[in-house]
């Protein structure tokens, strides 16, 4: 039975689900415990678990995070807030050079067993500081898992999925999207890390995304469908790293179109990247260049007008699916 | 501009391949100097400056085929500066612009660099008709065009033309819906794809064949190697290209028929050691061949019918007998023409024709001397062929095989068993041209003249 939920309510399920499961998985981070997250996201679960599973630590990332890795190899399973996906560059030392390297330094033997969560990306106007998108960054480093659920209902089966992976999981949640329904699958929904979802089905073109992008995509495949009878394929990436080559080139052998949509800036994206995988593999199946859309390449601006305008919106994305339809941008 | 650009050396010439450039760029040249060495489909010829002045440019590498009309480089007079990137890259700046942008599938073609603008050129604006640039041009004189990779494929699985589609896409790139549109009403398909039943595309369908035809590639479709142990692909060279379609086409396009004779040449073989001896001197030594193309050649003018070629407008005869004679070569077939062989004496004939006969296994005859025959004899006499029949040499109306000689018993005017030599001789005609008794006639002609041998010398 699927249940109406928000992505928030969906995200503390999911972990509620892994600490029942299995009392080594505790949670740690700035202000998640008596005040309950920044964002609400572990309200209630301070004094549901403790003080020795819900963790409030000091405001030092590189501390906490590096505290967690240490936990992780000695048997526990913590899952650590972000208060925002930024402050990461202050434990980007621990997470690259150990929690990514340490079950290969150790032939295998020792697993880090981590879960570092938070929101990642903008839209609720938190400027240049707490807004940025980093999947390309983590998502370079071999030994880092790297998702990024844009559904309740993925949300909640992916941390269930990341809380049992045996390595280190950089979990991107899309922040504007906390409070957004969806239905949820009840108990374990688990989903499978790699495997993309087709949001859309389509015959024309394919718009690749992943985060809240997709809602995005969707939107304008709702309007290319009425303005120019045009039928866009949406696929929901889900995960980084392991990553779904095969829907990505089974679609554009279909539609011969693409479009990768992301909100980070465009040079060194995952939306280079997919485009890199079509031309490798689909080649022969394309009709026009792959498309990029991509946010503007500043430091993201506070101002409402000016973020608007420096991410991408429903019309860029259907403009370049025109273009590469060859019909007229609107 | 002095723009050395790649010649036409036949009509069937598209492209050459620069075999290696005998001058270096910024080497002084004189008019007349050669300066590469160019190869064709038949023949390898040295290309000589018509400038004089300093060769300021090479846009061409050696390797490189390279269409007609192309600039291949550049000799600058005094004070002159060669254009950047090839004479007339400037005029096509357009479509360069274009691939600036990542034409993802033409890159191979449009990365930059002196190939890629020579390839990309459309020639002098003076060769290209009309001359303008953009969509249109692209398309043009030299085949090129831009399509995107889905339609390179489609073209390629479905036997498509992709020269004959405009395409609608930036900078007239050729996309899928232009593609889809030309299949739908079939004006891309090409005659072999056997699927386009309009009966309006006849007229394209032929177009295609001749031009694929002239591209060199036979055209039906061959088996897939087997790819077992102990055998080896070997690729066909232009030249195999080339004589493979003639050969094909001929055969399905040319009713041929044929007529054989046997002659005897008791009497031709006397006359020739007679004549051979009495020229020792001056350094001729008369072939069997020679007197066939004398006898082949003089009995024509009688037939005209026989000495005449299939053209688009009807059947043009000829009076004078440009004998075209087979010459088989380690890399395929070629046919050097010995000109008015009906007039010339048989000793002009046996020159000219162990000049072109070597010259022809060097690689080294020019285009107008392999192009041009009227008639064409093929001699395997020498091989101990009984008997055989060739293939027309389109658009000629007839060849003559020559086998070789054999003596056997015979009875003489008294009844007396004596040994004569024979040859057999068969005509092979173009039965749209000529028909059963015409050949019949003629090649009792040549067999008169061969066995009254002293016609072929007054």
């Amino acid at each position: 039975m699927a249940e109406t939920k928000t992505y928030r309510e969906a995200l503390r399920e999911g972990m509620v689900f892994g600490m029942e499961d299995d009392e080594n998985v505790v949670l740690m981070g700035e202000d998640i415990g008596v005040y309950g997250g920044t964002h609400l996201i572990t309200d209630g679960l301070y004094d549901q678990y403790g003080p020795k599973r819900v963790m409030d630590t000091p405001i030092a990332e590189g501390g906490f995070v590096g505290a967690a890795i240490g936990m992780a190899m000695t048997g526990m399973r913590p899952i650590v807030e972000m208060m925002t996906w930024n402050f990461s560059f202050l434990a980007s030392d621990q997470i690259i050079q150990n929690a990514a390297k340490v079950r290969y330094f150790s032939g295998g033997q020792v697993k880090v067993p981590l879960v570092i969560r938070g929101p990642n990306g903008g839209g609720v106007q938190l400027s240049a500081q707490h807004t940025h998108s980093l999947e390309n960054l983590y998502g370079h480093f071999p030994g880092l898992k790297v998702v990024s659920p844009v559904t309740p209902n993925d949300v909640k089966g992916m941390m269930i999925t990341a809380i049992r992976d045996d390595n280190p999981v950089i979990f991107l949640e899309a922040g504007a999207l906390y409070g957004t329904k969806g239905e949820v699958g009840e108990g374990d929904n688990a989903v499978e890390f790699g495997k993309a979802r087709i949001a859309r089905e389509g015959s024309d073109v394919t718009l690749i995304a992943y985060g809240r992008q997709v809602n995005l995509c969707l939107r304008a495949a709702e309007t290319l469908e009425e303005e120019d009878g045009v039928s866009a394929e949406v696929i929901d990436l889900r995960s980084i790293r392991p990553f779904d080559e095969q829907t990505i080139i089974q679609s554009v052998e279909k539609t011969h179109r693409a479009v990768a949509v992301q909100e980070q800036w465009k040079w060194f994206g995952v939306a280079s990247e997919v485009a890199a995988i079509i031309q490798e593999h689909a080649f022969d199946s394309l009709d026009a260049p792959v498309m990029r859309v991509s946010g503007a390449e500043v430091p993201a601006p506070y101002a409402r007008n000016l973020e608007l305008a420096a991410f991408p919106s429903e019309k860029m994305v259907a403009n370049a699916a025109r273009k590469s339809l060859y019909i007229e941008e609107k | 501009m002095p723009e050395v650009i790649m010649p036409k050396m036949g009509d069937a010439m598209e492209e050459g391949t620069l075999l290696k450039w005998l001058k270096s760029e910024g080497d002084e040249v004189s008019e007349g100097d050669p300066i590469a060495e160019i190869e064709t489909d038949k023949v390898t010829l040295e290309l000589e400056a018509e400038d004089a002045g300093t060769l300021a440019k090479l846009y061409a590498g050696e390797g490189d085929e390279v269409p007609v009309g192309e600039a291949i480089a550049f000799i600058a007079g005094e004070g002159e500066e060669a254009p950047e990137g090839g004479g007339s890259a400037a005029e096509n700046s357009g479509g360069e612009a274009e691939a600036e942008e990542g034409d993802t599938g033409d890159s191979g073609d449009s990365g930059g660099g002196p190939r890629a603008t020579v390839t990309l050129s459309d020639g002098d604006s003076e060769n290209s008709p009309g001359g303008e640039a953009g969509a249109n041009a692209e398309a043009g004189s030299n085949g090129q065009y831009r399509a995107s990779p889905i339609v390179k494929r489609l073209a390629r699985e479905n036997d498509l033309d992709l020269s004959r589609i405009q395409g609608s896409g930036p900078a007239g790139r050729i996309v899928e819906r232009d593609v889809k549109q030309a299949m739908e009403d079939g004006s891309a398909q090409k005659a072999s794809g056997g699927e386009a039943e309009d009966p309006g595309s006849k007229q394209q369908a032929s177009e295609a064949d001749a031009k694929q035809a002239s591209a060199g590639t036979p055209k039906s479709e061959a088996p897939k190697p087997t790819g077992e142990d102990g055998t080896e692909i070997k690729p066909l060279t232009k030249m195999q290209q080339v004589v493979a379609s003639r050969m094909s086409q001929s055969k399905q396009e040319v009713p041929h028929f044929y007529v054989t004779v046997e002659a005897e040449v008791d009497a031709l073989m006397a006359l020739r050691k007679q004549l051979n001896s009495s020229l020792e001197e001056d350094g001729v030594k008369l072939s069997v061949n020679d007197f066939v193309m004398k006898a082949c050649a003089a009995g024509l003018r009688k037939f005209p019918n026989l000495n005449a070629l299939w053209t688009d407008e009807g059947i043009e005869t000829h009076e004078q007998v440009d004998m075209a004679m087979a010459v088989a070569l380690d890399a395929g077939l070629i046919t050097p023409v010995v000109k008015d062989a009906g007039r010339i004496t048989l000793s002009a004939i046996s020159a000219q024709a162990k000049d072109l006969a070597k010259r022809a296994r060097d690689g080294k005859l020019k285009p107008e001397e392999y192009q041009g025959g009227t008639f064409t004899v093929s001699n395997m006499g020498m091989f101990g062929i009984e008997n055989f029949s060739a293939i027309i040499n389109q658009p000629q109306a007839a060849i003559v095989a020559v086998a070789s000689i054999s003596s056997r018993p015979a009875f003489d005017d008294e009844g007396s068993v004596v040994a004569r030599s024979y040859m057999k001789l068969t005509l092979s005609a173009d039965h749209r041209i000529a028909n059963g008794a015409e050949g019949a006639l003629y090649m009792a002609e040549v067999k008169r003249l061969i066995e009254s041998p002293m016609n072929l010398v007054v």
